[in-house]
């Protein structure tokens, strides 16, 4: 391509604008792309994946082996190996987990399209071939289900079912974890089960301490003190508000006119009265916690005189959060609050988690509608990569709540359906055999990693693992901890079906998205002189006038 | 168009950085192993102090959680140690050097492992493996230290708060100042708030001059003309605490007033001081003989208090306002018009009084007394604040030490221990977790050694007779350090305590700190945001979120 004739495409387009084309040409470099992006990914994948330090462009440190995350503050910029990074974030946005899944299979299927080109296969052929293969394998994925969660309230069977989802970022930790995430998530489940919202299990993290201390409570919990002298009460009422707890401001900027020596010695004293008035009468509500984004020092005085708890919550979120833990209306105004307006709470008090002070909203019944798990740990970058994983696991209740039917994990599934797809590739006369057996191919791509990521000889495990798929053990995966093979179903490694046909459809959409392409043109950036030290790139040889 | 020649893909963004793989596992551990080295040489009670110089304020300081936080450390491996120190410094507050040490230890142990290709998840899991039976091991050996009577939990304590101060700055005087501490503690409420611990430094005067107020006791504020007519010694006053500014001044910013005549200016100018005066009259008629306040209390306030034989004092920090507030039993009042006559506080005696060229406001014999303050004396700023800071570490322990009252034995015995325990254990595994375990055993003995280095003994020598000691069994099982011989003791019997607490989290946070750097293969770094202006390429909307 060394010679693109100066007159052609580019002489239509602006100046500097960047123009790939020839299917040899924009389907390689694509993907190259998204191989490079799959070489930094598969490490990660699986119990035994490696975690990246990423930095992001805010400067804050990430260390965690979840894909999504990882792709998400890598700012991926290429824009084919940015269509595999959507696929990623809509599984992540849909499933909660298998995103490693979704960039490891799509790459592999990009550099199996490769070999595909190189054998001359036309772009199309394969595009349909991948497009069969992924239906073929959907219904057989569905057939796979060996078990289900008969109840999702039933705390054993949900922890089992979690346990992958917090293994593959958490190995060694996840029957801790998928004991307390079950248990948080069990408790706020609601009758409609598929109501469920993942919002109704917070994660509060504190400093200090081991992982194996955190725990789950019934409530919400605010990393901070109280604002008064209360620090504990029991059957509180609660009265919200978002305004904030003082005298009344005016919006509009104004004075005060007065008139009279004697105005002007009542006009403070009026102003605290009226204040005065205004806490008194929420107090004979019955109310005896005031929880608002900020408080007055007169506010707070009389809210201490009327023995009423005091407690600053400035985030709209959190303010949103108590208000569905106890019940309470959040108010605008701060005005009385009518007896249906104010929450409950069984006991709101304050804490010391390690030597951080923490005001916790417990619910002993079963009222509460939100459950926090408080994770311990001793650095930020583990505390973080702990709240992406009960992210994760949270998300697959969700969609446990949905579909209860569970597959193997530890790649059975993944062998057992490659398996299926050579057999079904044979059947057929048509070019597309080779794209099946090549999809096939890429599926076994998965439990090599794990097997690769575990330290063990992938090559020799995955020749034993085919070969007891051929035998009929549709049930063997990789077992990441000695390297070696086992039966996913006894060793409780299971996945969520719905997630692994999510991925599935997601990845083949993006794959056969990229390999549709067959040009590429890239605009020059918009906009006025950049400073120099950035642009100096490769697509930007002259000056950016 | 050159850049059609060049078939760079460009995967990523311009300017950011990736390296991957075992190099970058290793060259982690040897930052991390940097940091290690400077906290080394400042372990136990031979342990050499950091002079760290920042600006125009020195530090002197032997405090691992203190040292890392001033090193501005920014490599990101090396930053989970200060993480570490300070989770360590937060749910203990002692033990933060060893924390750090521990952790160093580990990763260099295993860094052999990496070299020979041993897979790190392999290592975290034994090492994991490995701390769950340290910690099992220590809960199993820990001690009862609750006491029968209050006497002998009082003397257990002090104890272990003098285990605390042994490797500080004031180690000479730990015996005055663990019971100084002890006391201190055990005066708090139920929830051993340590914002009820106040520590005030007096400079001048010598150690031992630093006094413990059962109480609550703060530097005199700021006063005004007037302030040395009002008496200084009061036998059970009442107190008022008040969060108002009494001087005169402007009662609204966004007031206005308009007068018509030369009169009703005069009456403005009368209405103002008739306000102050109300308030001041209002406060007198409580009946307070001591009025604080967080606010001003300007000239008129204080000659008017004067006159009327009250003390006060304004401007009153938050904390010791706090502080007296739990020590008398008064809340603070925001305004001075109906003030019950339980928002007022009482105690048996104030003073003021002088230490060095500083005055302090005592109050004591509270009657809610839930509070107590230490007041430092000594030589130099420096010298007071590391002071302070190993206060600080002993009354962590002490509280601690009275939530989980449970202790082992210090100068290195536990450590010698949990490592005999964790080699017999390893005889038991088959296969690679038998090396990492045994790793994690070696590891453990660095705590021992570096106590003999840092005394200046052959800690080869000494190491080796711990080991045989706890060969023998349960007779050896407390033998560690004897720091002032250079053999080995019974620690135990020597009262080197410490709380079971303080080693099973420096265990548990040193083995996560470990596992978390074992575990990263790969660092990418993205140039900082402020460059990428706007429109920058492949920057939509959707990615901007986090």
């Amino acid at each position: 391509m060394s010679y693109a004739p100066m007159g052609g495409l580019s002489a239509l387009l602006k100046d500097g604008t960047k123009h790939v084309t020839a299917a040899d040409d924009a389907v390689m470099r694509n993907i190259d792309a998204c191989k490079q992006l799959g070489a930094i990914v598969r490490t990660s994948i699986g119990p035994n994946g490696m975690n990246k330090m990423v930095t992001n462009r805010l400067g804050k440190l990430f260390v965690t082996s979840d894909a999504a995350t990882i792709v998400r503050e890598l700012e991926v910029v290429h824009p084919a190996a940015k269509l595999l990074v959507m696929a990623a974030e809509t599984q992540d946005r849909e499933v909660g987990d298998g995103t490693g899944f979704v960039i490891t299979f799509g790459a592999q299927l990009m550099s199996n399209a490769a070999l595909l080109i190189k054998m001359g296969l036309h772009t199309a052929e394969i595009i349909q071939g991948y497009g069969r293969a992924a239906a073929f394998a959907m219904t057989e994925l569905e057939a796979m289900s060996i078990k289900s969660v008969t109840d999702p309230a039933d705390r054993e069977q949900v922890a089992v079912a979690l346990r992958s989802a917090i293994a593959s970022k958490l190995f060694g930790m996840e029957d801790f974890l998928a004991g307390l995430v079950a248990e948080a998530c069990v408790s706020v489940l609601p009758k409609n089960q598929s109501m469920f919202s993942v919002e109704n299990v917070r994660v509060a993290k504190v400093h200090g301490g081991s992982l194996n201390t955190s725990s789950v409570v019934k409530g919400s919990v605010l990393i901070h003190d109280v604002e008064g002298t209360i620090k504990h009460l029991k059957n509180a009422k609660i009265a919200m508000y978002t305004c904030d707890v003082d005298a009344e401001q005016t919006e509009t900027k104004g004075t005060v006119l007065l008139n009279s020596a004697e105005e002007f010695a009542n006009y403070n004293r009026s102003e605290e009265d009226a204040l005065e008035k205004r806490i008194k009468d929420i107090a004979n509500t019955g109310a005896n916690v005031i929880v608002g984004p900020k408080f007055g020092d007169m506010a707070l005085h009389f809210i201490e005189r009327y023995k009423m708890m005091a407690i600053r919550v400035p985030s709209k979120f959190d303010l949103r959060r108590i208000a569905r833990t106890t019940g309470a209306v959040v108010l605008a105004k701060l005005v009385p609050p009518s007896p249906e307006e104010i929450g409950a709470c069984d006991s709101v008090g304050v804490e010391e988690i390690g030597s951080t002070k923490c005001t916790i909203f417990r619910q002993d019944s079963s009222s509460s509608r939100i459950a926090t798990i408080i994770v311990r740990a001793s650095t930020e970058n583990l505390l973080d990569d702990v709240e992406r994983a009960i992210d994760d696991a949270v998300n697959v209740y969700k969609n446990l709540t949905r579909d209860q039917r569970l597959v193997c994990g530890a790649g059975a599934t993944e062998m057992e359906l490659a398996r299926l797809l050579y057999k079904y590739a044979e059947t057929l006369p048509s070019l597309d055999q080779y794209s099946i057996k090549k999809y096939a191919a890429a599926l076994e791509e998965i439990p090599r990693c794990f097997a690769e990521n575990s330290g063990g000889n992938a090559t020799e495990l995955m020749n034993t693992l085919q070969a007891v798929h051929a035998d009929g053990d549709a049930q063997m995966g990789v077992d990441v901890e000695n390297a070696g093979i086992m039966n996913a179903a006894e060793k409780n490694v299971y996945d969520l079906l719905s997630a692994k046909l999510m991925a599935i459809r997601l990845t083949t959409d993006a794959v056969t998205t990229i390999l549709r392409i067959d040009q590429i043109v890239m605009s020059k950036e918009a906009g006025g002189p950049k400073p120099r030290d950035m642009m100096a790139g490769d697509y930007n040889d002259e000056t950016a006038a | 168009m050159s850049h059609f020649l060049a078939p760079q893909i460009v995967l990523l963004k311009n300017g950011t950085d990736t390296s991957q793989g075992k190099g970058q596992l290793i060259s982690n551990m040897n930052a991390c192993q940097a940091v290690g080295e400077i906290l080394r040489t400042t372990l136990g009670p031979h342990g050499m102090d950091k002079l760290i110089h920042e600006g125009r304020q020195v530090t002197i300081s032997n405090d691992g959680a203190t040292i890392l936080k001033l090193l501005n450390i920014v490599h990101p491996a090396a930053k989970t140690l200060v993480d570490i120190s300070r989770s360590q410094d937060d749910e203990v507050g002692d033990g933060t050097t060893s924390v750090t040490i521990l952790a160093c230890e580990f990763m260099r142990n295993s860094k052999e492992f990496v070299e020979e290709g041993m897979h790190p998840r392999v290592i975290i899991k034994g090492y994991r493996a490995a701390a769950d039976l340290a910690l099992a091991r220590i809960k199993e050996l820990a001690v009862d230290i609750t006491g029968n009577s209050e006497s002998e939990r009082r003397g257990m304590l002090i104890k272990c708060a003098s285990t605390a101060l042994n490797s500080k700055l004031i180690s000479h005087h730990k015996g005055f100042f663990s019971e100084m501490v002890t006391d201190a503690v055990l005066s708090l409420d139920d929830d051993l708030d340590l914002a009820m611990v106040g520590v005030k430094k007096a400079s001048g005067g010598a150690v031992n001059d630093s006094l413990l107020v059962e109480g609550v006791a703060f530097k005199k504020t700021f006063s005004y003309a007037g302030f040395e007519q009002q008496p200084k010694k009061f036998l059970n006053p009442k107190i008022l605490l008040l969060n108002v500014e009494l001087e005169l001044k402007a009662e609204k910013e966004n007031a206005e007033v308009r007068v018509k005549s030369t009169k009703e200016y005069q009456d403005i100018v009368d209405a103002e001081w008739k306000i102050i005066y109300d308030k001041l009259d209002k406060i007198v008629q409580t009946g307070a003989k001591i009025v604080l306040s967080r606010l001003a209390i300007g000239d008129l306030a204080t000659q008017y208090f004067a006159d009327r034989d009250i003390f006060c004092a304004g401007r009153v920090p938050q904390e010791d306002m706090n502080r007296v507030s739990r020590a008398v039993g008064g809340a603070v009042q925001s305004s001075v018009v109906n003030i019950p006559a339980d928002a007022l506080g009482a105690c048996g005696l104030f003073e003021e009084k002088s230490f060095g060229n500083e005055r302090f406001n005592l109050f004591k014999e509270c009657s809610h007394a839930k509070t107590a303050s230490i007041i430092i004396r000594g030589g130099s700023e420096q010298f007071m604040e590391e002071t302070e800071r190993s206060l600080h570490d002993s009354i962590m322990i002490v509280r601690r030490a009275i939530k989980y009252p449970s202790a082992v034995a210090g100068g290195g015995a536990i450590e010698m221990e949990l490592s005999r325990y964790l080699r017999d254990q390893a005889k038991q595994i088959q296969g690679k977790q038998q090396l990492v375990m045994n790793a994690f055993a070696k590891s453990l003995e660095v705590i021992p050694r570096v106590l003999c280095d840092n005394a200046g003994f052959d800690s080869t020598d000494v190491l080796y007779k711990l080991r045989a000691r706890h060969a023998e069994g349960d007779a050896g099982r407390w033998f560690g350090v004897d720091i002032t011989t250079g053999g080995v003791c019974d620690t135990w019997e020597k009262f080197v305590w410490e709380p079971a607490l303080v080693r099973l989290n420096a265990i548990a946070a040193a083995t996560e700190a470990t596992c978390l750097i074992l575990s990263i293969d790969e660092t990418i770094t993205n140039p900082k945001y402020e460059a990428a202006a706007p429109g920058a390429p492949g920057m939509p909307g959707g990615m901007m979120g986090m």
